[in-house]
């Protein structure tokens, strides 16, 4: 809610400010209309029908294309999920089309390094092998980022931690300008459900301690560390059951959709709905929203709801 | 052929083949120290030691992989041992380090090397090679193989720098030791080791039968000692102007030394084809050649034994109804072990499975002495992985598909339910059911809490992958994973509960 009120503050900041300066000439009016539009843009943008390319090449431009994320000459870090030795028919992975596009849409937008980052669960060779995402990588001129080893993660401090209060943390992490989520929609038999914030848990070297120190709470607090600029959730294959790694073709349902929000906690929520679950009955969509890292309630949302 | 054209041949002859050995000793190593991966293709399964183990005699003779075996075997009655002079990993690591060895001595030491007489080992070694595969006593012939006694040292030393000196047990001391010793040998007096191989001694008693060979013309000999000082297996006798052509390696430094042309490699001229049939006559040649017997016997007897025991493990292990069995800490052997029996009667501790191994699992540690196991508190077994038995050069882990490999239980889980964080701590988890890739553990509610769900473990469909050991966060864990005594088949994935719960699905409005 707090970034919808600021959009309004400004745009009628902009028009006051438009008004006051009208003599000075057009500047004002212009950022008046653009901050308009801002104000005009939905919050999440949810799409069905289409590929999962497709889809979001539709989604990013109703949410004023993806300059408005990545300005020229950012560094950027997308975290697909890429962490299971399992082929794109079983779901259990980010299709390689849809991290292929989105690393398109960065270099596009003017970004100077586009990082692909994920601490695989299975081997990471064959991981990136059987998804597919190590050749979509190469092929949209993204940089993979290696992730298999201690030594590429940094130790990081998490200020009002519940739990998570020190971790290490990817160093593409640190070193960018911007972060992506780029999730699958996916059952989780331990946290419920695993969308864009239980994405990021790739991002951290030290899985068991999640674990042990309490997975929801972590899974929130690692919002206090990064928090994605974007979260982009596929829902093209969904792994409905046995997730987060499925891998029978009974636990896969086809819903060719996708969800794309600058708000993590909204996207989640939106997603667990998908899922049949609702958004406060999941822990770490829950705490996320009660210490303020976005919206779980749909109906306070604008949503844009696009069937191609 | 003039003496100095021929010299300049056999000089280029002598430095091509050791350079040959030279690469594939080096491409061994690199291996042994975790390279295979750099040159591995997950998308087809292969990699670089696979295809070097592959050149190897062991996997003729105790594999019974008879396209290999008759390939070197074939080879070795016609031409001598060019398999011990290039494809050999553990002779020509003893030739380089004793030619180092020989390039500083003859600065310092100015010490020659002379003619060493056959010693009785030649002919002792095989013959325990041979009764230890014949009779499954791995501790008998497991120090005696040359590709387990490098893969061994090479794989000890690596371990030794990766994890630390307090790594270090028994077992490991002693293969170190031993690999110690035969290098110290080899920069003293050359590749000792070569003379008591039992592979060496049954392509020896071959190569004294080959046609071509090497031949010292004594008219032009004029004992001048260059050949005898550059000889690495030290078998070229100038007292008696003869060489012992079943120890030559053909490594062609002796033609390439001799100043007056008198040593030359190729056919022998009619008047000495009567001599090379002489090589059963003297009791030297007839040991060897019965020690040979029993060592291609006692292997012949070990394969042909392990299949029939194959055959009637398959049989059994499909018969086989699943009982859930009591706790027992077994050591577990990697996929493909089949059984105990069939497992230690062909393993020669090469240590190549561990090399290649993506998770570092494989552990020669002090539970496993000197025979692979696995070792679940760093990674865990990978499901679509199949290195190990891919690359293992005896058949002591057998080549599966890889679909068999998912059904074939390699041990067994046990949950404790009271170690569970989620039982003691009450807080979500589920990273044991994440990475189960065949659904024998699932979530399922907790208590009346429908957000808390704890693992249930339906054995019967538990591979002993050790996923569940690895990532269950619980101190103590709360899974323990034994070995089995036989390794069976699984039904597979275990099937999903029926559920009916209606789902968004394409060509649905959203639900929000």
């Amino acid at each position: 809610m707090e970034r919808r009120e600021f959009l309004k503050k400004t745009a009628a900041l902009g028009l006051g400010a438009g008004v006051m300066f009208l003599p000075r000439g057009l500047r004002g009016a212009v950022s008046a209309a653009q901050a308009a539009e801002e104000a005009a843009r939905p919050d999440l943008v949810a799409l069905r029908g289409g590929s999962s390319a497709a889809m979001f090449d539709k989604g990013i431009a109703l949410l004023g294309g993806m300059t408005r994320f990545v300005k020229k000459g950012q560094t950027v870090v997308i975290k697909p999920n890429m962490s299971w030795d399992l082929p794109e028919e079983l779901g259990p992975n980010t299709p390689p089309a849809l991290v292929a596009n989105v690393v398109r849409h960065c270099l596009d937008a003017g970004a100077k390094r586009v990082y692909v980052m994920d601490h695989s669960i299975e081997y990471w060779e064959s991981s990136l092998a059987a998804s597919g995402i190590g050749a979509a990588i190469k092929s949209s001129g993204g940089v993979y980022a290696p992730s298999d080893g201690a030594k590429y993660y940094q130790n990081v401090d998490v200020k009002g931690a519940s739990k998570l209060s020190a971790t290490q943390i990817h160093e593409t992490l640190l070193e960018s300008d911007v972060m992506i989520s780029v999730p699958v929609l996916k059952h989780h038999g331990g946290a419920g459900v695993s969308i864009a914030m239980k994405n990021l848990m790739g991002c951290v070297w030290n899985r068991r301690e999640y674990h042990s120190l309490g997975l929801q709470e972590c899974i929130a607090d690692f919002l206090r560390a990064r928090k994605p600029d974007l979260s982009v959730v596929d829902a093209y294959r969904v792994v409905v059951r046995n997730g987060p790694r499925g891998g029978s073709p009974d636990d896969v349902v086809e819903m060719k959709a996708q969800i794309i929000s600058p708000d993590p906690v909204a996207a989640d929520a939106a997603g667990a709905r998908m899922l049949n679950r609702e958004p406060s009955g999941v822990g770490h969509i829950k705490l996320a929203a009660a210490a303020g890292f976005g919206e779980l309630d749909l109906t306070k949302l604008k949503i844009e709801r696009v069937a191609l | 052929m003039d003496k100095n054209r021929k010299r300049i041949l056999y000089r280029g002859l002598s430095w091509g083949r050791f350079l040959a050995a030279l690469g594939i000793l080096v491409l061994f190593i690199m291996c042994y120290l975790g390279y295979s991966r750099v040159f591995y293709d997950v998308s087809v399964n292969d990699n670089l030691l696979w295809r070097l183990t592959r050149s190897q005699i062991t996997v003729g003779l105790i594999a019974l992989d008879s396209v290999v075996f008759l390939l070197i075997f074939l080879v070795s009655i016609i031409a001598g041992r060019w398999y011990c002079s290039v494809l050999c990993p553990f002779g020509s690591l003893q030739e380089t380090v004793w030619r180092v060895a020989r390039f500083f001595k003859s600065k310092i030491f100015k010490k020659r090397y002379r003619y060493i007489s056959p010693s009785a080992l030649r002919y002792i070694v095989p013959t325990l090679a041979g009764v230890g595969l014949a009779f499954s006593l791995p501790y008998l012939f497991i120090p005696l193989s040359p590709l387990g006694s490098f893969g061994r040292g090479v794989r000890t030393l690596y371990v030794l720098a990766i994890d630390g000196i307090s790594s270090l047990t028994l077992m490991m001391s002693i293969s170190l030791m031993f690999f110690a010793f035969v290098l110290v040998l080899a920069a003293m007096r050359g590749r000792r080791f070569c003379d008591w191989c039992p592979a060496g001694i049954l392509l020896g008693v071959c190569a004294n039968a080959a046609p071509m060979r090497i031949r010292l013309d004594e008219e032009r000999c004029v004992l001048c000692g260059s050949c005898e000082y550059v000889c690495p297996m030290n078998c070229v006798d100038l007292k008696n102007k003869t060489l012992d052509n079943d120890r030559c390696v053909l490594c062609m430094s002796c033609a390439a030394a001799c100043p007056k042309g008198a040593l030359s490699y190729g056919m022998p001229k009619p008047k000495e084809r009567e001599s090379r049939r002489a090589f059963l006559r003297d009791s030297s040649g007839i040991l060897a050649f019965l020690s040979s017997c029993v060592y291609v016997g006692g292997a012949t007897l070990s394969a042909i034994s392990t299949a029939r025991e194959r055959e009637e493990h398959k049989i059994a292990a499909a018969g086989e109804g699943f009982q859930h069995p009591i706790l027992q800490d077994l050591p577990i052997a990697p996929p493909g072990a089949d059984n105990a029996k069939n497992f230690l009667s062909h393993c020669i501790g090469c240590q190549a499975c561990a090399a290649v191994c993506p998770a570092e699992v494989i552990r020669f540690n002090s539970e496993s002495g000197l025979h692979p196991r696995l070792d679940y508190t760093k990674g865990y077994c990978q499901y679509n992985c199949k290195s190990c038995l891919d690359v293992c050069p005896t058949d002591a882990l057998r080549d599966m598909s890889i679909e068999e490999k998912h059904i074939t239980r390699i041990g067994i889980s046990f949950l404790n339910h009271s170690r569970c964080v989620v039982v003691t701590k009450g807080q979500s988890c589920g990273a044991c059911a994440e990475v189960c890739p065949t659904h024998a553990l699932r979530m399922a509610p907790l208590g009346n809490n429908p957000s808390l769900t704890a693992p249930v473990f339906d054995p019967e469909y538990c591979i002993g992958c050790g996923g569940c050991f690895n990532v269950c966060p619980a101190e103590p864990r709360a899974f323990v994973v034994s070995g089995v005594h036989v390794q069976t088949q699984t039904p597979g994935i275990r099937p999903s509960d029926d559920n009916n719960e209606e789902l968004f699905k394409a060509g649905d409005d959203f639900p929000f």
